[in-house]
């Protein structure tokens, strides 16, 4: 339902070209959880970015759901944002001025499903709350929680339009072992209920509880493997 | 405790307004600055109108008239003129008598009266606007039984020489004073938004349209403006007041009399209010399209 069709990326940089990501081929079926692994620089967070729909790849297509995003102008790329990509972060990224519940709200207002009165946003906005235990915490704004619970706002804020698919980068990276964990196990459950995932993780132990393992190194993907096969 | 999206951008224009407050209040001042000079210019061109209104409307017509005219005919032709706004007709043996006072000697002239009256008889007239008067004073040449047309033709023209030059030097200033004050709000504008770098690419992860996340941004802009339009508003309203006040009580010449009529001041104070909203509209569009993508 995702497709990476021969994806580069070039940089230009002062007078160089990099090459960021060379001749990237990937398919992401509806259901999977894809840990997406590789040293740093690597092009991870530039892959993501460009599944996502948030840079353009320099060559090549992405084809989500059948539709080829390469011919998009910005606000129909900000439409399929909304509806069709939820993304988290390492460092949260909440909008600071904003409290736990409008940051949950803020995707559904982009989107047009919030109109300021709607009791379906309102009541959908509390049930993702409630699914990643935040609900007690909805009028609090991001500096009165910690990371842990930053980051459980942020998954509900990437669910809040119920995206084909859940796009992280790194979201454990900055939370101690354990609260990675707690998060983690959030993300596995979403995915047993038939959330798409893929993740860029440093990772292995997360990266083994994936179904699939991507490794990349110097913008190529060097490994493909289900984790069962493993 | 919905948001709504008039509610949500507005909101973060004011965050954003407050999180640069003081960078916010010297671009209101300084937008504040440059629409009170532009402000002042325009009292001072309505004040200069009027008072080149009132030396026009003091520019007298003579029509001369020849010893056989029709009076009544001229009588009628000068109310069938557009532009004229009263005509005395002056027999000759008062224009004598005019002529004496004027001189202080009404003996001297004693041996003119009667038969030996060297003078036509004449119709004085006045115009509304001084840019008629040429017009005017043609076409009653070619009025049958009119000798000749006399106004102050030198003076006429040196004040409409004037008015056009000082129009024309008002439209510039202004003009400048307009363009800087825009590129200051870009500028800032600017600032504003490369403070916010972080959260606008948030917001476009989120799938937030241009429309979203430029709206706080033009907000912002808009009310530096119109603060800044306000402020100079009531300060040039409260100069301009005491001014117009003292400057009555002088009672000084009549046609220096300082304009004090709402009906033409509100123009030009509306006109600030609305002038620095869309110039804080029009730099925080230019800013906003140069710098923010969705
Ligand atoms: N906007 C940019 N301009 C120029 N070079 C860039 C830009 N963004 C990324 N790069 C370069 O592209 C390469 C890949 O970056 P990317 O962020 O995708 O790596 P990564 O695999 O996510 O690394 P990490 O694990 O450290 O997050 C890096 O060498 C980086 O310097
Ligand atoms: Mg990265």
């Amino acid at each position: 339902m995702i497709q990476a069709e021969n994806i580069t990326k070039l940089y230009k940089v002062g007078g160089n070209v990099i090459k960021v990501l060379n001749d990237i081929n990937l398919q992401v079926e509806k259901g999977e959880f894809i840990a997406l692994q590789g040293p740093s620089g690597c092009g991870k967070s530039t892959l993501l970015n460009i599944l996502g729909c948030l840079e353009t790849a320099t060559s090549g297509r992405i084809l989500i759901d059948g539709v080829d995003t390469s011919r998009l102008n910005d606000d129909d790329l900000a439409k399929i944002r909304q509806g069709k990509i939820g993304y988290i972060f390492q460092a949260y990224n909440l909008i600071p001025t904003l409290n736990a519940y409008e940051n949950v709200v803020l995707p559904m207002l982009f989107a047009g499903e919030d109109d300021g009165k709607s009791s379906m946003a309102a009541k959908r906005t509390a049930m993702l709350l409630k699914s990643v235990a935040m609900h007690d915490r909805m009028t609090h704004k991001p500096s009165e929680l910690s990371g842990g619970e930053q980051q459980r706002v942020a998954i509900a804020r990437a669910l809040s339009n119920n995206p084909s698919i859940l796009i992280g980068d790194e979201p454990t990276g900055n939370l101690d072992s354990k609260t990675g964990l707690a998060v983690l196990d959030i993300l596995i459950n979403l995915n047993k209920e038939g959330q798409t995932i893929i993740l860029a993780t440093h990772d292995s132990t997360i990266a083994h509880m994936a179904s699939r393992i991507v490794k990349m190194k110097d913008g190529r993907i060097i490994n493909n493997s289900s984790t069962k096969e493993h | 405790m919905n948001l709504n999206a008039i509610k949500y951008c507005l909101r973060q224009g004011v965050v954003s307004l407050f999180r640069n407050f003081w960078l916010a209040v010297v671009t209101a001042g300084m937008i504040a600055v440059s629409l009170a000079i532009l402000g002042g210019f325009l009292l001072v061109a309505l004040n200069v109108g009027q008072i080149l209104y009132n030396i026009a409307g003091n520019v007298e017509i003579s029509v001369f008239l020849r010893d056989d005219a029709d009076q009544e005919l001229i009588r009628t032709r000068l109310d069938g003129l557009d532009g004229v706004r009263e005509h005395t007709f002056i027999p000759r043996e008062q224009g004598l008598t005019d002529f004496g006072y004027a001189l202080g000697d009404s003996a001297l002239f004693a041996g003119l009266a009667g038969e030996n009256n060297p003078l036509p008889d004449m119709f004085r007239v006045r115009v509304g606007e001084s840019d008629m008067v040429e017009a005017l004073a043609e076409k009653m040449r070619a009025f049958p039984g009119v000798e000749f047309v006399d106004y102050g033709e030198e003076l006429v023209a040196r004040l409409l020489g004037v008015t056009r030059w000082l129009n024309a030097f008002f439209l510039a200033i202004s003009f400048l004073l307009a363009a800087s004050a825009v590129f200051l709000i870009v500028t800032i504008i600017r600032l504003s938004v490369m403070a916010r770098q972080e959260e606008i690419g948030v917001m476009k992860y989120l799938g937030a349209s241009n429309f979203f996340i430029r709206a706080p941004f033009f907000l912002e802009g808009m009310a530096m403006g119109w603060a800044g339009a306000l402020s100079a508003a009531v300060a040039l309203g409260a100069a301009y007041h005491r001014l117009a006040f003292s400057l009555q009580r002088e009672a000084l010449l009549f046609f220096l009399q300082p304009v004090t009529d709402p009906e033409k001041l509100w123009p030009v104070f509306a006109g600030l209010l609305a002038l620095g909203t869309v110039m804080g509209g029009l730099g925080s569009l230019v800013s906003v399209r140069r710098f923010v993508r969705a």
